[in-house]
């Protein structure tokens, strides 16, 4: 039978088997991808693989692999099947979650929690559903949001705002509660060992049928829920409508339409909230396994497993029916912790084996389907479809170049290259001139008002040659560093990023890596620790590991004042060329571990990659400049506390000896003899001052305080030559992180590897430069 | 040593003496003293 990756872009075609194995299978039927289903091929990738295709009213990216897997049946036009009501019908309202004349209140109010009890909420939703945006109208905190899949990677809480005793946990987005990616576990598990008091589950209106799926098994939970419909606006804007009745009826829980962008509906959304925790207003039970479906044998099926498991799952504190349909798909995870014996066990099996054998499909696909088939009854009468979205069209006009054949990759590097030129050239470059200024000024007028004063020398030299020369220095790289986070936040706001992994997949599985990592990549050139915290979307224990030992050697922004320094002074008006030569030897150096781990450490094959593709859309005002201040006001933070502190230390240290007396050299001071043991070791590479040691030690605590140290130890005249200098720049770029990376490595890796990461780093560092240092002298470099 | 010598250092104590009481702040907070807001979010649930 024709196999999906032989179909070219265009053409269409019904599933009729879903192949392979695990988890990554059931990832598929998740994502809707079951035997039945209409698929089709929108484009293939610049270099043939991955492909992307259109399933359910959503585009999803697969591998050529994976595509090998699914066999499908060509059609000339598709059905329509998934075309949903006509128009809108007029459903009474079932008020559910809500005082009003439903509400039963000598029945609800003994299910009433004391009024002192903290109302926790799990807002739980797919991933790019507009989670966090909605987490941030409900509590007024400000987290960053993206137009990426993952962007929140952790959990982050707050309470409703004027709701003092509630409190809203904002988790990773997920597809379905079968963990398959670690963010997906966090929230899996918050679900169902935290045990909120409610679930405020967020809906995707525009990509209704795909959402509703993590919806049908939030509802087997049995706990209190809110289905909040976002989006609203961008369906009702291309003429779609919901009949938010008929919804809220047929699921059995409040549905409540909203816009988390343009805070519309929010208030409604809390109110129902609040309501259905306080009252502990469950969903309405009801059967989603349609007798009529399959002959009925999903349905026998599942029922009989509630009954022979009910014990196990209430002695495990699982929820019966959830548990049922995880033990019919083989959740061995769920399946664990009933604690079954042998005999249930084969009766188990015996059910199940039954039910495929009536129902034509295996176990995963059945409860896929049985969940599908309730979705699609739901959706054909209550939702009216939306045209063609004219975010659709717009993002399928500007893919056809940005992810186009022969345009791709070109476009890629000429974003890239524009961003690192804007910032370093440009914007950048003359705002950090403007700063520089104004802080050479101010250090001046500080002078003078020092010796007009006739402070003592030993203060003037601790303001002028500490503090002001060593934070100053770091202070007016600020700009740069701002201005390269505001290009990718762009970046990754506009959806741009997405199309970057799925361009380059094909690429980085060559140095044993997927296209997703792309993405932790990208972030690495901003700063290390987010990036190894956005490693968290992998999928793969093994990719994730890989990725963050990768991530060193990109660039971060907090070395730039570093390369300026000694760009400007050993290699002037050739910056540019300098500083991109550093960034491209970092990522040489990077793809050239990349080969050796997947050699050595990690050997095998990258996992597949399944992702979503967003729409473009324009990045929002308000989120961008709010990253851009939390981004200044973390650099200012850092330059007036662990830089201050730090340059101070290092001014004492270089100022007194061990008699605590002012050296008059600082060749006697105790910073020397401590530095001077280590000095050897860098002799090779020419840099073998004790001064230099020190300010490379320093960039331990911070990048940027290799600057600080180098302004406080040398006062100008730093008596390197180029080839020294050249060779300190290859250090710097390639040694150990600093302490803050450092810390998040261990944190997700352990202690073992974090360290192994700095001896590494270190060792490489030395290596490259040594090599750097050789080749010039071998060139006659002066 | 003049007054300007003692306004001087103890001015500069005071700043030394508010940024390490914030990096000890932030440490005990769960806050990295690195600000980025990864490493406070993961320091954030380190500390629940």
């Amino acid at each position: 039978m024709l196999k999906l990756k032989d179909l070219s872009a265009g053409s269409s075609a019904v599933i009729k088997t879903v192949g392979g194995t695990g988890a990554l299978r059931q990832h598929f039927l998740d994502m809707g991808v079951i035997p039945g289903t209409e698929i089709s091929v929108v484009k293939l990738a610049p270099m043939g693989d991955p492909m992307e295709v259109r399933i359910r009213g959503y585009e999803l990216t697969l591998r050529i692999d994976d595509a090998a897997q699914i066999e499908v049946e060509p059609v000339s036009e598709l059905s329509g099947k998934h075309i949903r009501a006509e128009k809108i019908k007029h459903t009474a309202h079932p008020g559910l979650g809500e005082s009003g004349k439903y509400h039963n209140h000598e029945a609800d109010d003994k299910n009433m929690l004391p009024e002192d009890t903290v109302l926790t909420y799990a807002l739980v939703g797919n991933q790019n559903c507009g989670k966090t945006t909605l987490f941030n109208q409900l509590t007024g905190s400000n987290q960053h949001v993206g137009n990426f899949p993952g962007v929140t990677v952790d959990r982050k809480d707050g309470p409703i705002k004027g709701y003092s005793k509630t409190l809203v946990t904002d988790l990773p987005g997920i597809y379905s509660m079968s963990p398959y990616t670690s963010e997906e576990i966090v929230s899996r598990n918050f679900v169902l060992k935290d045990k909120p008091r409610a679930i405020i589950n967020i809906v995707d209106a525009t990509n209704i049928e795909r959402n509703l799926y993590l919806t049908m098994q939030l509802l087997e939970m049995g706990i209190p829920m809110v289905l909040a419909l976002n989006m609203m606006d961008e369906m009702t804007g291309n003429s779609g409508s919901v009949d938010i009745n008929g919804m809220e009826a047929l699921l059995g829980v409040p549905v409540v339409p909203v816009s988390a962008a343009k805070n519309q509906g929010v208030d409604e959304l809390i109110e129902h909230a609040i309501h259905i925790a306080k009252y502990q207003e469950k969903p309405y039970p009801q059967d989603y396994c349609d007798i009529a479906d399959s002959g009925g044998a999903v349905h026998r099926c599942m029922h009989a497993v509630e009954h022979l498991i009910s014990d196990h799952a209430v002695a495990a504190g699982i929820p019966v029916r959830f548990a049922a349909g995880k033990v019919v798909e083989g959740d061995e995870l769920i399946t664990g912790q009933l604690g079954l014996d042998q005999n249930e066990e084969e009766m188990l099996e015996h059910i199940i084996l039954q039910m495929e054998k009536e129902s034509g499909l295996d176990r995963s696909a059945a409860i896929a389907e049985m969940r599908f088939a309730f979705i699609e009854k739901v959706c054909s009468q209550t939702v009216v479809k939306p045209k063609e979205s004219r975010e659709h069209i717009r993002s399928q006009r500007i893919d056809r170049i940005l992810t186009g054949k022969y345009t791709a990759i070109p476009c890629f590097i000429l974003i890239m290259m524009l961003v690192f030129y804007l910032t370093f050239n440009v914007i950048g470059a003359v705002l950090q001139e403007l700063l520089e200024n104004a802080i050479a000024s101010a250090g001046s007028a500080v002078h003078e008002t020092l010796v007009s004063l006739n402070v003592s020398p030993v203060l003037q030299s601790l303001v002028m040659d500490g503090i002001i020369a060593g934070v100053g220095s770091v202070l007016s790289f600020m700009p740069i560093i701002v201005v390269l986070f505001l290009f990718l936040s762009l970046l990754e706001d506009s959806g741009y990023i997405a199309r970057v992994a799925f361009v380059m997949d094909k690429l980085l599985r060559k140095i044993g890596l997927s296209g997703r990592s792309i993405v932790p990549l990208l972030i690495g050139f901003g700063c290390t620790v987010p990036a190894v915290m956005s490693t968290r979307i992998l999928p793969s224990e093994r990719d994730r590991r890989m990725t963050i030992l990768l991530t060193p050697f990109m660039s971060c922004t907090a070395k730039l004042p570093v390369y300026a320094l000694f760009v400007n002074e050993f290699f002037p008006g050739k910056g540019g060329l300098i500083m991109t030569g550093l960034y491209v030897l970092g990522i040489i150096t990077g793809i050239l571990a990349a080969f050796l781990y997947k050699g050595t450490l990690f050997r095998g094959e990258a996992v597949p990659f399944v992702m979503e593709l967003p729409n473009y859309r324009m990045p929002g005002v308000k989120n961008v400049a709010q990253l851009l201040w939390e981004k200044a006001r973390d650099f200012l933070q850092k330059a007036f506390t662990v830089i201050l502190v730090a340059t101070v230390i290092i001014w004492f240290l270089q100022s007194f000896d061990f008699g605590l007396n002012m050296a008059a050299d600082s060749g006697d001071s105790i910073l020397a003899a401590v530095s001077g043991v280590i000095a050897p070791l860098f002799a090779p590479l020419g840099l073998g001052d004790w001064r230099i040691c020190t300010s490379l030690f320093a960039g331990f605590i911070a990048k940027e305080s290799v600057v600080s140290t180098f302004e406080v130890l040398f006062a100008g005249n730093t008596g390197l030559d180029a080839v020294s200098a050249a060779s300190m720049l290859v250090f710097s770029l390639l040694y150990t992180p600093c302490v803050a990376s450092i810390a998040a490595i261990r944190r997700e890796l352990g202690t073992k590897w974090a360290s192994a990461v700095v001896v590494w780093q270190c060792g490489i560092a030395w290596i490259a430069a040594l090599a750097v240092r050789l080749i010039l002298i071998f060139a006659g470099v002066q | 040593m003049n007054i300007w010598d003692i306004i001087i250092t103890a001015l500069i104590a005071l700043m030394l003496i508010m940024a390490v009481r914030s990096i000890v702040k932030n440490k005990k907070a769960g806050k990295c003293t690195c600000g980025c807001e990864g490493c406070a979010a993961g320091c954030d649930k380190k500390n629940k």
